[in-house]
């Protein structure tokens, strides 16, 4: 991708600050890779502005090669490794930090809690990511 | 826009003599082994045995220092204590709270950027091949360490996902609220900040790698690896290797890999060399973004602040 493209993305990041327990269902537990972003979760999905298939992870995944976009929007089925367009945290506390490279190396973009994001440095480059405290900005 | 502000100066920096080989770099990285490195001049020797250990980068200054950070884990902490005892919470009950000691502030921000350029410290690498060595998952132990009902109280959520079933919990719990304590008025303002980090960080990241000093230093790398029986043309390719990653664990050929990658990136003085060009285009485009970081960094500092009054 053009260094510009990246910056276009980031640009048009769009930050909405999401309720935990918004579109949660009160019955059941939030399952991870069931392709519902349930709290406590981060979710990747395809397209920017949280558009498009998703996959939700409940922790940490040091390489996204495995997994591929859940449900039926637009990219399900695609690897979600290199990816990604945007992504919410769906944890209160928790900062996600999703990096460009496998094993939680390189540049990375940081997903605070309870918000979402298009991503900046990993858009479309994300390998891995790992949860962190915020103070400090301590990860797993 | 600064967003466009900074696609104008990419652009321009890509233009032949506008920056790279010819201009003596005016960043230098501070690595604590071999002090200053200055992009262009590739050291014969590096600095120390872990590499990049200790390295600062112009963009450090718009993130909280560990002084910073340590004096928001204290507030929040003692914000989420009363906050808990109010709902009832027996104090014993609210450990462990996900903040930091000062050690573990101190050790965030001294190695911060210890894998960027991936695995750069021999024992590490004999050890752990790419993988990183910390094995324990904060965010797991967190969790686990707490019943349901105390989970409820302190983030608002049992460990299953759902919201607390009991009246009088703030949104997010009692560690949401201490968050909010030190929230500033302007939350896009801030998010717009950390977007800009973001892409002044990336558009650096991008710069260096497709710069002719960068690419220099992979190739040096790239045929000491050859000359020790591994084919990769540039370090990212060593560490993203697929065949690592199917465990979570290293197996012997990962660490024999990445064991000699690191004595190649030692022997041909790489992470020094990739992180002052780097450092040069961070601090480039920080200059040309500078009054948005300015105000980002004030926002920082009223969070500081804020904390800081209130003791």
């Amino acid at each position: 991708m053009t260094p510009i493209r990246r910056l276009a993305a980031a640009a048009a990041a769009t930050i909405l600050t999401s309720v935990l327990v918004a579109g949660a269902s009160p019955t059941a537990s939030a399952a991870e890779h069931d392709g519902a972003c349930q709290g406590l979760e981060l979710c990747l999905y395809y397209n920017s502005g949280q558009a498009g298939a998703l996959h939700d992870f409940r922790y940490r995944v040091s390489d996204f090669a495995p997994y591929r976009f859940l449900g039926t929007g637009t990219g399900a089925g695609s690897p979600v490794k290199n990816n990604a367009a945007s992504a919410a945290n769906r944890d209160g506390y928790f900062t996600a930090r999703v990096y460009f490279n496998s094993g939680y190396a390189g540049p990375a973009d940081d997903v605070p809690p309870l918000s979402a994001r298009n991503l900046g440095d990993t858009y479309n480059d994300n390998a891995s990511f790992n949860w962190c405290h915020q103070q400090p900005l301590v990860c797993g | 826009m600064t967003a466009r502000v900074l696609v104008r100066t990419a652009v321009l920096l890509a233009l032949p003599g506008a920056g790279c080989a010819a201009a003596p770099a005016d960043v230098a990285v501070e690595s604590p082994g071999g002090g200053a490195a200055v992009a262009g001049a590739v050291p014969a020797r590096a600095a120390g045995p872990a590499q990049a250990a200790g390295l600062t980068l112009p963009l450090d200054a718009y993130a909280f220092s560990a002084a910073e950070d340590q004096l928001l884990g204290r507030a929040a902490a003692a914000h989420v204590r009363d906050c808990a005892a109010r709902l009832g919470l027996d104090a014993a009950a609210v450990d462990p709270l996900p903040f930091g000691t000062a050690a573990e502030s101190a050790s965030a921000a001294a190695g911060r950027h210890d894998r960027r350029y991936a695995v750069a410290d021999p024992e590490i690498a004999a050890t752990h091949g790419y993988h990183p060595p910390s094995t324990v998952d904060v965010r797991r132990e967190f969790y686990e360490a707490h019943t349901d009902a105390e989970l409820a109280v302190l983030v608002g959520v049992t460990a299953g996902g759902a919201p607390a079933a009991r009246d009088g919990v703030p949104e997010g719990g009692c560690i949401g609220a201490a968050a909010r304590a030190t929230a500033v008025a302007d939350e896009a303002a801030l998010r717009a900040g950390q977007d800009l980090v973001s892409a002044v960080q990336s558009e650096a990241w991008h710069a260096a790698l497709a710069d002719p000093r960068v690419l220099d230093a992979f190739a040096a790398w790239s045929a000491c690896m050859a000359d020790a029986g591994y084919r990769y043309a540039a370090p990212m390719d060593a560490n993203d290797d697929p065949r690592w990653w199917t465990s979570e664990t290293a197996g012997p050929e990962e660490i024999a890999t990445a064991v000699a990658d690191v004595a190649c990136k030692e022997s041909t003085g790489l992470i020094p060399a990739w992180s002052a060009v780097e450092a040069d285009y961070q601090a480039r485009f920080i200059a040309a973004n500078q009054a948005e970081l300015d105000a980002y960094r004030a926002l920082l500092d009223q969070q500081v602040s804020a904390v800081s009054t209130a003791r």
